[in-house]
């Protein structure tokens, strides 16, 4: 091939990246970007699997004496996580008996499946999280959250695998609510282990150790997920406080998360909605 | 068509890399790019066209595990890999010093193109620390050094074997 025709084919390739690059994706991410999320997941499980397994290998020669202990205070856990559970079944059938005998109509609890994290870069600007969904698919806008709080949401899903933005990623911005003063703003990420709450006006009362769990009103995340805790307040010259969060998550103990089943639209709204489109 | 494995398995031996090392210090990635190692490797013969090819597929690889914008890493590794091969046709590096220059050279332009696109087409990004360049810039030379080395090792021990075969053919003819 002459220098034309490199030059040629080096223009073309380029002109497709940027194309890429600056096109809207589509609903789940481009065709390729699936094909080689799914490709190059099962390698990257491959890795996270082998490498847990020689840690574990490692970790039970080298804490063998105590694995009984912990062992036994695990039991006693369980047991103690058993009763709660119990009281809490009492809690929510209370809960429903009165929701019925006030007429207030209750939210659908959300299905949810557990992953496994093949891949965690919490660090570099280009944050993300790759997961193996086992036997389950994964969509996108999927929250993604562990015990301890939100991790982020499901941005390019592919067969068993899926990408997940972190809410610490500076694309991210999910609605927030202080849970003290039910004030609600934006959390968005700032740094590897920053949020921001934005639009919060100055005259707001807000504190430091206030916890900030998500509002519910982005259609994506449903309400009272820990998000983070506000570890400072400033005043800034404009109209809003500068809040920096701690997040609830540490995203370097990310070993399995859950993921949330998108909540079904009633059949009457869907209706409603596609009848006003027309 | 064995390039073509050969390659296959490279860049999916940079994705293991790659996990491995974010499983080793969740930092890896700033300071370690797998793929563009590949990506100038494939370039050190002065081939622009392998280059050109070798540079988007493992450039889109790299975007599609990680975050932000598809396309980015892939036009970043297109064009160093490209620059890289018409570098390697001029220099015909063979010391091991002067492919460590072309590999960290390449490292530090990949970076540069990454930032500069990432301003200008994606919403969100950030400017690199310094030592997150220097850092990029020596793992790039030194971990390309040491694949150019064993490949070079590699292909010196196959033709040995193949030369000692065709030794004995002829002998046994």
């Amino acid at each position: 091939m002459g220098d034309r025709g490199i030059h040629a084919l080096l223009v073309g390739l380029l002109v497709g990246q940027l194309l890429l690059l600056s096109s809207r994706p589509e609903a789940e991410g481009s065709t390729l970007e699936r094909f080689l999320l799914g490709t190059l997941g099962p390698i990257g499980r491959t890795v996270d699997v082998m490498w847990d397994g020689t840690r574990n290998l490692g970790g039970a020669a080298r804490n063998r004496s105590a694995l009984a202990e912990e062992n036994a205070y695990l039991h006693a856990e369980i047991d103690a996580l058993h009763q709660e559970l119990a009281r809490l079944h009492g809690v929510e059938e209370e809960l429903q008996r009165l929701a019925r005998l006030s007429g207030y109509a209750r939210r659908p609890t959300r299905g949810l499946f557990v992953a496994d994290v093949v891949l965690v870069d919490r660090s570099s600007w280009l944050r993300t999280l790759v997961l193996h969904t086992g036997p389950s698919q994964p969509e996108r806008n999927q929250p993604v959250v562990t015990a301890q709080g939100l991790v982020g949401r499901v941005i390019v899903p592919s067969g068993h695998y899926a990408k997940v933005q972190l809410i610490t990623d500076r694309a991210s911005a999910v609605s927030a609510m202080i849970l003290r003063t039910r004030r609600q703003g934006i959390a968005r990420g700032v740094s590897e282990r920053g949020l921001a709450l934005t639009l919060i006006p100055l005259q707001a009362d807000v504190a430091i150790g206030d916890l900030v769990v998500t509002a519910g009103i982005d259609g994506v995340f449903p309400r009272g997920i820990p998000i983070g805790t506000v570890v400072s307040v400033e005043s800034s010259q404009g109209f809003f406080h500068d809040i920096r969060l701690e997040p609830a998550v540490d995203f370097g103990l990310l070993d399995q998360v859950y993921v949330l089943s998108l909540e079904t639209i009633p059949d009457e709204l869907q209706e409603v909605w596609d009848a006003s489109a027309r | 068509m064995l390039q073509l494995v050969r390659f296959v398995v490279a860049l999916a031996i940079a994705a293991a890399i790659q996990v491995l090392g974010l499983e080793i210090h969740g930092g890896f990635a700033r300071v370690a790019d797998p793929f563009l190692i590949v990506a100038v490797f494939v370039s050190l013969p002065g081939r622009p066209v392998a280059a050109m090819f070798a540079g988007s597929a493992t450039g889109l690889a790299c975007d599609a595990l990680a975050g932000g914008s598809f396309g980015l890493h892939g036009f970043a590794n297109t064009l160093t890999a490209y620059l890289s091969a018409r570098l390697g046709q001029r220099l015909m590096a063979q010391q091991p010093f002067q492919v460590m220059l072309l590999f960290m050279l390449a490292g530090v332009f990949q970076q540069a193109l990454v930032t500069l696109a990432g301003f200008l087409l994606v919403a969100d990004s950030e400017l690199p620390e310094l030592w997150e360049v220097l850092a990029r810039m020596v793992s790039t030379g030194l971990g390309g050094l040491a694949l150019a080395l064993v490949a070079r090792r590699f292909s010196s021990w196959l033709q040995n074997r193949n030369d000692a075969r065709r030794g004995k053919l002829s002998m046994a003819r």
